[in-house]
């Protein structure tokens, strides 16, 4: 995903540009003035930044402004602009512009020049990375791609990417060393990325020295990988398709289930995939799967069409015999949980919520997903250097 | 490295960048129903920032996964935005409820211009409770808020 922010003091050209464009340009952030492009550069990360102005020397100043400020070196500028020039057309090429986009222009090349700076843009990331192979997880899985380095006994590391998520494997000359996905390490990551069939790999070959850390060879780790794949494949076979969006039954009491198997059911509030849930946390994948597959076998999860059947007879139910009597029959035995709801529009999806008020058991053992430490701070030392910020 | 995080409600999402300049000083990262902002001091000691956006009820299941371990919650709204107001009114009823983590609230104007009259005695058993404005044009004034924010749970 490429992310820019388009500087333009029309907002029209802007609305222009993506209604045109939004296929290509991915996400794109607005600001009208430099102020408020420095606002949003300060605050999110931009992959580049187009100025959009008919006036060239408007374009010149906006580009100055922005590279007098030493952070922005490496982004990458563009300017479609309608003066024509020279001197000011090569200021913006001293202040180091990408390229320059003269306007008027057809929507056509405009599609073009732009698919042309975003290869120029990434192709110029990956070669400060040294990539010495890369490919899609599609065409290669991990298997392959760990047969291939151990064959030529490479050194280096192996990133993999999919969708949001990045995980990493070191070898030394062909033998994996060490894995890391998120929070999770060595064997347990490397079956967390064989789990991988769709997205993006690149290989960097280098010359270090990796610790090992993990003392089993390739051989053993693709056996025991393709008999964890095997099983977790077997669970697959009996579930729900991995990205048909499941969601907690109404009938289900989330105050009666231990805390764990709570958070995780919590997960599916307001509908989730399996491929989601599967992703969120950094268990492993076949302990999720069985997971999943009793909540569905005790019908504590159901798929949209099941919940809409059931909301369906629901509100049959209410034609019938009044509110009261459904009332009671989606709250069975939670009557004295439904003061705790949270108080908003009290659709299906936020009655399911309950308390989770903090206490022991909450504590210990409930699986967070990357955030909240569970360590104590010494509020006292943070307070002190609040005092220093400048 | 010490990380201290603070769940930041805030009451719309055209505001959290507003939040953020006041409070990070580090890229916001935005994840799905999340965005981080990170503060960083002396000695590898952090502040993460986790704004919660009251608006999209399909990630408030991200409240129960964050807010039972944060030291503190901060919740920011307009106080002078009526519509507002009165729906923060009720969502800090519900954190009072159920969770036990201490909120601080402060208001962030939707004008820019003025920073308002703190407002007190609205939330029912708080009328001693320190109500604090963010200027938006003023650092000093989240430094400071951040000050009595670590006091209140000192």
């Amino acid at each position: 995903m490429i992310d820019g922010l388009i500087i333009s003091h029309d907002k029209s050209l802007y609305n222009e540009l993506n209604i045109n464009f939004s296929s290509i340009l991915s996400i794109f952030e607005y600001a009208d003035s430099v102020d408020s492009a420095k606002v949003h550069l300060n605050t999110e990360s931009f992959d580049y930044v187009m100025i959009i102005t008919r006036d060239l020397s408007q374009a010149v100043e906006i580009v100055g402004q922005l590279r007098a400020d030493s952070t922005l070196d490496d982004m990458p500028f563009v300017c479609c602009t309608a003066g024509s020039d020279p001197a000011g057309r090569l200021k913006l090429w001293e202040l180091g512009v990408k390229d320059i986009i003269r306007l008027p222009i057809l929507k056509e090349e405009l599609k073009l020049r732009m698919e042309r700076f975003f290869r120029a843009i990434t192709s110029s990331e990956v070669e400060e990375h040294t990539i010495g192979m890369q490919g899609k997880l599609e065409d290669y899985n991990l298997i392959d791609i760990v047969q291939t380095l151990e064959q030529n006994k490479k050194t280096g590391i192996l990133t993999m990417y999919h969708g949001r998520d990045e995980g990493r494997i070191w070898f030394k000359d062909g033998e994996i060393c060490d894995a890391r996905f998120r929070n999770v390490e060595n064997i347990n990551a490397i079956m967390k990325l064989m789990t991988w069939m769709e997205g993006d790999f690149t290989m960097s070959f280098t010359n270090e020295e990796y610790e090992r850390k993990i003392e089993i060879d390739n051989q053993q780790i693709l056996l025991d990988a393709i008999q964890y794949l095997d099983e977790r494949n077997q669970i697959m076979q009996t579930l729900h398709d991995r990205n048909e969006i499941l969601l907690i039954s109404p009938e289900t009491d989330l105050t009666t289930m231990e805390a764990e198997n709570a958070t995780y059911l919590r997960f599916f509030q307001g509908g989730q995939t399996i491929a989601t849930f599967l992703s969120a946390f950094d268990d492993d994948e076949i302990s999720l799967l069985r997971k999943v597959s009793a909540f569905i076998e005790d019908d504590h999860l159901m798929t949209r069409k099941q919940f809409d059947t059931y909301t369906t007879e629901a509100e049959r139910e209410i034609a019938q015999a009044g509110i009261k009597k459904v009332f009671k029959k989606i709250f069975k035995g939670r009557e004295e949980t439904v003061s705790d709801e949270i108080a908003v529009d009290g659709n299906g999806a936020a009655m399911n919520r309950t308390t989770t008020k903090r206490n022991e058991t909450d504590s210990t053992d409930v699986p967070i997903p990357h955030y909240c430490a569970k360590d104590p701070v010494n509020i006292n030392s943070f307070k002190e250097m609040i005092d220093h910020i400048k | 490295m010490k990380v201290m995080e603070i769940p930041v409600i805030g009451s719309r999402k055209s505001e959290k960048e507003k939040i953020f300049t006041l409070l990070a000083n580090k890229p916001l990262r935005k994840f799905e129903g999340l965005d981080v902002g990170f503060l960083e001091l002396e000695d590898e000691h952090f502040i993460y920032f986790y704004f919660l956006n009251q608006e999209s009820e399909d990630y408030y299941y991200l409240w129960d996964l964050i807010l039972p371990y944060a030291p503190v919650c901060l919740v920011v709204f307009d106080f002078k935005n009526a519509e507002i107001f009165n729906r923060n009114v009720e969502i800090i009823e519900m954190l009072k409820e159920r969770y036990d983590t201490p909120f601080h609230i402060c208001s962030l104007p939707s004008s820019g211009e003025d920073p308002g009259v703190p407002l007190s005695g609205f939330a029912n058993g708080d009328e001693d409770k320190e109500y604090q404005v963010f200027n938006p044009k003023d650092k000093n004034s989240a430094k400071s808020i951040l000050q009595s924010l670590l006091d209140s749970i000192l």
